[in-house]
């Protein structure tokens, strides 16, 4: 079902089908990071994947609920607002909920990995950004950053990302 | 084509070892190079399986981004391996997702749908790898986080890893052939060893085969089985060559036994009716040489005419009846002389027409004519009178004639194998049948009488002649008895010998039995040492009563006078009658002289007896003559003439009375009656002496006494030993004075030695057997001990064994009256008598005194130890003191005083000593005797001697 929804970026609502994807691309995502041990109560606590924005939040929440990374289970939150982004493990923020000016997306929380799909998402402080290059979805990634804020990132992962470790 | 058991050992050896081989390096090899095979495929299939893993792995980001060209980056990392094919990646939809391709010319397209391959390979879901021609496929699951995401599939070629393989194989190939090829040359060297023996043995059995030559032998080259199969030739070559060297000898040996035995062999042919015979058949018969012509009717031919119908018959019923054929039959021999021969032969095939008789014929004229010889032989032993005995060698009766039956009553069975000795009678002693055989053994021949015994008993006389019979080889086959029953001739001729030897009027010997009788008694006598003597008698006045009374008292006279001499002589003397009033005595075994004057002493007296003949006494007197054998003569005729002649000395001095020829009876008579005078006078010239002989108490060594022994100091003779002279003083009677003078004499010297402070000292005297049986001993030997003051119990009597066993009531009183006196009772020479012990125990005795034959040469001596042993034991039991005599040396002392014997008397100690030597010994020797043996250091050596830890009191000389 996952992978029906890879091959067809472009299949029904446009939209819809284009946050199915990435949301894929999160899942994707939480299993080529090792998060810092601290970033979780126990080895049972939760994975907690913050979306801010609707539209990826119901896709999201229909094609991950029921899954797990790492032995967790996935719990999708819908957040309106940056600044309840407490507790998240992973944290999407879409671009029409992005906003303007600065944000220090990093330094929200040391545990939680911040992906946008905005140009500038990684200038403003974001770890991993998606972009679509040749109709087809690829990310970049501030390697140096998410490793100085403790994530560990799979060298096939950086292998397929557009590193950007210059920006700052 | 030649089987596998035809091929020569070589081969099959060869075949076999090769076979072995190739099996094994083809089997071995075939394994190894599977087995290399597979696990070359398999090591190839796993690192596949390896890289297909890692390529899985190594997807599994580009999958989950979809980033195809990253994946088939990935793939294209491939290319460094030269096995892979192609390798696919598909998506967990089974969709290709990415793929790569080593070699576009050689791969296909690759497969679009995953589930195609599964379904084409079903195992591939699991992992193992699929081999397909030249390649092999494995899948592998990409998995990222427990979840699928998709499948690798990798193609490799297995082409060049098999490539290796066969390359692998065919050098081993190559290898083994030439391996094989090295182990064919070792096989056909190695298997030389083994059949190269094998065949030399078969060309020798060949050889051998071929040339029958058994004496050869094989060389063995070790001692495996070829080994033992050379030596199982060898011996068995051995035992053929043995084997063939006794058949050929047997065959010599029957040729020539049959040419000896003049046996010919021959057969018939019934159906064709030839007759076939050996040179030695054709001999036999005495026919001229017929080569195969002859037939029945020829052989008829030569049968002798009177036998032919016989040998007709035989032969009918021979081939009718199929029974061996065996007749004796004549034939014309050549030299027209009838031969007799015999005929054996038996069916050996067939029977009718096509019958075969096997035979042989031998010559048996001898023998035929021989069995004529003892069946006329036989007739003449039954029909003649005579007792005739076959014996054989051995001297067993095989065969005995009717005369002989009769005249014995025993039947052949009786005396079948008997030796003829049990035929003897007892009149024959035992030699008599050993003697008769030993003559035939020397002569050949023997004849003599001989006395025989009959079946019931009794026997007769038999005049037997008896022969050797000797085979024609000369050697001793049997002999022949022949007897002739003589019993009336022997009676007739016992008769006329009675007639001949034996006065008639007498039944007395005649002067020429006497004369024989004499001859043959002097042969012995000259032979033995045993007097004869010859006594002449004559009866005087003979003559006047002759003339007076008339002829038949006379005769009558001399009847009762032949029968009063004879009762006056022992039953092996003889008399005679010489003729007239002459008689003559032949005195045989006298022990001297003395018995043939008794003799003749007694004959006077007997016929000076008074003979009553007819109412009348009638006396007369004989005048005898002694002669003897050999001082007066050695021959008959010397004897009688010498003994005639003393006869006629008794005539001329006055009749009745007897004379001895001999000059030299005469001096020995004269010799005696010197001594019996010179014995009378010595007594009363003082010749006696008395001497002593010490007695040793063998504990203390000390001198208890003496025994007292009488000498002669004869004028003449010089000093005589009691054995020449007592003897004589016996007869005469003159031993009761010396006795008497002894015992007084002996009591006066002890007397004498203890008054002088000799000490206690016993004197033993010997009694003599006169001495003894005096009734007035006793009172003598008290007037003695009176008369010398001696106190009885120093004086002992000596009596021996043999006197004491007679008159034992006489014996018992004297010697218990002697022990009531107080006198000492020993006896002498204790072991030569008889004694019995009952009559020891009843006789109150003080000592045995052991004879001196016991005490010589002990200890070394065993009988003599026992016996000495024996009579210490008894006197011990009888509390009696025992006395050895003859001690001579230290080791009889040492034993005696070891045995428990308590005293002893002999040279060791003193030889028997006069008086003033045996003084001088008691002197000296008494005090040192009677102390204590650590004191004998006082004592004089010369006298006494300490030897072997005991006191010795040597021969003393003076």
């Amino acid at each position: 079902m996952f992978l029906v929804a890879l091959s067809l970026p472009a299949a029904a609502d446009e939209t819809v089908a284009e946050y199915q994807l990435k949301a894929a691309f999160l899942y994707n995502f939480a299993k080529f990071v090792e998060w810092p041990a601290a970033a979780f109560d126990d080895s049972t606590s939760p994975f907690s994947l913050c979306i801010l924005g609707t539209e990826p939040y119901l896709a999201a929440k229909e094609i991950l609920s029921g899954k797990s990374v790492r032995g967790r289970a996935i719990e999708v939150r819908h957040i309106e607002t940056l600044k309840k982004a407490d507790n998240c493990h992973m944290l999407f923020v879409a671009s029409a909920d992005q906003g303007t000016g600065p944000h220090a997306f990093a330094l929200a929380n040391s545990k939680t990995l911040t992906v946008g799909e905005e140009g500038d998402f990684i200038v403003r402080g974001g770890i991993i950004n998606l972009k679509r290059v040749d109709d087809k979805l690829r990310f970049e990634i501030a390697r140096l950053v998410g490793q100085r804020l403790g994530f560990r990132f799979s060298a096939q992962l950086l292998k397929l990302a557009t590193v950007v470790d210059s920006v700052k | 084509m030649k089987s596998f058991r035809d091929l020569s050992i070589s081969s099959k050896l060869t075949i076999i070892i090769m076979a072995n081989c190739c099996a094994a390096l083809l089997v071995g090899g075939t394994t190894l190079t599977a087995r290399y095979a597979m696990r070359e495929e398999n090591q190839l299939a796993d690192r596949i399986a390896v890289l297909t893993r890692v390529i899985g792995s190594n997807n599994a980001a580009n999958l989950a981004f979809g980033d195809r060209v990253a994946a088939e980056e990935t793939l294209s990392a491939l290319a460094a391996e030269p096995s892979v094919l192609n390798a696919s990646v598909y998506d967990t939809n089974d969709h290709l997702f990415a793929h790569f391709n080593a070699r576009e010319s050689t791969s296909g397209p690759p497969e679009i749908d995953f589930g195609a391959v599964v379904l084409e390979h079903p195992e591939l879901r699991s992992g193992k790898p699929v081999f397909r021609g030249d390649a092999v496929r494995v899948t592998s699951p990409i998995l990222l986080d427990g979840e699928k995401k998709g499948f690798v599939l990798l193609t490799a070629d297995l082409g060049p890893v098999r490539t290796a393989v066969i390359k692998d194989a065919a050098m081993f190939f190559i290898i083994t052939l030439a391996t094989g090829l090295v182990a064919l040359l070792f096989c056909l060297r190695l298997q030389k060893i083994v059949s190269g023996p094998i065949n030399g043995l078969v060309q020798a059995m060949r050889h051998v085969s071929r040339s029958k030559h058994y004496s050869m032998r094989l060389e063995k080259h070790g001692d495996d089985e070829i080994g033992f199969l050379i030596d199982g030739f060898n011996d068995m070559l051995e035992q053929l060559r043995l084997r063939d060297e006794k058949v050929e000898r047997h065959r010599r040996q029957l040729e020539h036994a049959q040419r000896i035995a003049q046996l010919g062999h021959w057969e018939w042919c019934g159906e064709e009716n030839r007759l076939v015979m050996s040179d030695q058949a054709i001999q036999v018969l005495g026919v001229p040489s017929v080569k195969g012509k002859a037939d029945l009717y020829t052989f008829l031919e030569w049968t002798h005419p009177n036998d032919r119908d016989r040998m007709t018959a035989t032969v009918r019923q021979v081939v009718e009846d199929q029974i061996p054929l065996d007749v004796e039959f004549r034939v014309v021999h050549h030299a027209d002389q009838a031969r007799f021969v015999h005929l054996r032969g038996e069916v050996t095939q067939g029977s009718g027409q096509g019958i075969r008789i096997t035979g042989s014929v031998q010559d048996v004229t001898e023998r035929v004519q021989a069995a004529e010889k003892l069946r006329i032989a036989a007739n003449a032993l039954e029909s003649t009178g005579d007792a005739i005995m076959i014996l054989n060698a051995e001297l067993r009766i095989i065969t005995v004639n009717k005369a002989f039956c009769r005249d014995t009553g025993f039947s052949l069975e009786d005396v079948y194998g008997q030796s003829p000795a049990f035929l003897q009678s007892d009149k024959h002693d035992r030699n008599h049948y050993n003697t008769i055989v030993a003559h035939i053994a020397h002569d050949g021949s023997w004849s003599g009488e001989v006395w025989s015994k009959r079946k019931s008993g009794g026997t007769y006389p038999q005049w037997i002649t008896v022969n050797e019979v000797r085979d024609e080889a000369g050697a001793l086959s049997h002999y022949v008895s022949v007897g002739k029953d003589i019993s009336q001739y022997k009676e007739y001729e016992s008769r006329l010998e009675y007639l001949a030897h034996h006065d008639v009027l007498t039944k007395l010997p005649n002067r020429a039995l006497f004369e024989a009788q004499l001859r043959e008694t002097l042969l012995r006598a000259g032979r033995n040492d045993y007097g004869v003597a010859v006594i002449f008698v004559d009866l005087d006045h003979f003559k006047t009563i002759n003339d007076s009374l008339g002829h038949a008292v006379g005769d009558q006279l001399l009847q009762v006078a032949s029968e009063r001499i004879k009762n006056c002589l022992r039953d092996s003397d003889m008399v005679a009658r010489q003729g007239g009033d002459e008689f003559t005595v032949l005195l045989d075994h006298l022990r001297d002289v003395q018995d043939a004057a008794r003799v003749a002493d007694k004959l006077n007296r007997e016929l000076a007896r008074p003979f009553d003949l007819n109412g009348n006494d009638l006396y007369i007197s004989a005048s005898i003559g002694i002669s003897c054998f050999s001082d007066d003569g050695r021959e008959p005729d010397d004897l009688l003439r010498n003994a005639d002649a003393a006869m006629y000395v008794i005539k001329e001095q006055g009749r009745n009375g007897y004379q001895f020829y001999s000059a030299m009876a005469q001096i020995k008579a004269m010799e005696i009656l010197t001594m019996t005078n010179s014995l009378h006078c010595a007594l009363a010239r003082n010749e006696f002496r008395i001497h002593y002989q010490p007695r040793i108490n063998l504990s203390t060594c000390e001198i208890v006494g003496f025994e007292a022994l009488v000498r002669w100091q004869h004028p003449e003779l010089g000093l005589q030993a009691p054995a020449q002279f007592i003897p004589l003083a016996e007869k005469t009677g003159l031993i009761d004075a010396i006795g008497d003078w002894v015992l007084h004499g002996a009591c006066v010297q002890t007397k004498a030695w203890h008054d002088e402070g000799l000490g206690p000292l016993c004197v033993a005297v010997n009694l003599s057997v006169r001495q003894f049986r005096q009734p007035g001993l006793t009172r003598r030997i008290d007037e003695i001990l009176r008369q010398t003051g001696l106190e009885p119990q120093f004086l002992h009597v000596e009596i021996t064994e043999s006197m004491m066993m007679v008159d034992y009531e006489r014996t018992a009183a004297t010697l218990l009256e002697l022990h009531e006196m107080g006198i000492g009772i020993a006896v002498d020479d204790f072991g030569t008598g008889y004694s019995s012990l009952s009559y020891l125990k009843r006789f109150p005795l003080d000592f045995l005194k052991i004879d001196k034959s016991f005490v010589e040469n002990i200890p070394a001596d065993q009988e003599n130890v026992a016996i000495t042993n024996a009579i210490i034991a008894l006197a011990k039991s009888l509390k009696l003191g025992i006395v050895a005599e003859g001690v001579e040396t230290p080791l009889q002392q040492k034993f005696l005083l070891d045995a428990g014997c308590d005293e002893a008397q002999g040279y060791l100690f003193s030889k028997p000593l006069p008086p003033a030597e045996l003084r001088t010994l008691l002197a000296v020797a008494r005090p040192c005797a009677t102390c204590a043996a650590s004191s004998l250091g006082m004592c004089d050596r010369d006298v006494l001697s300490w030897q072997d830890g005991r006191i010795s009191i040597p021969y003393l000389e003076k």
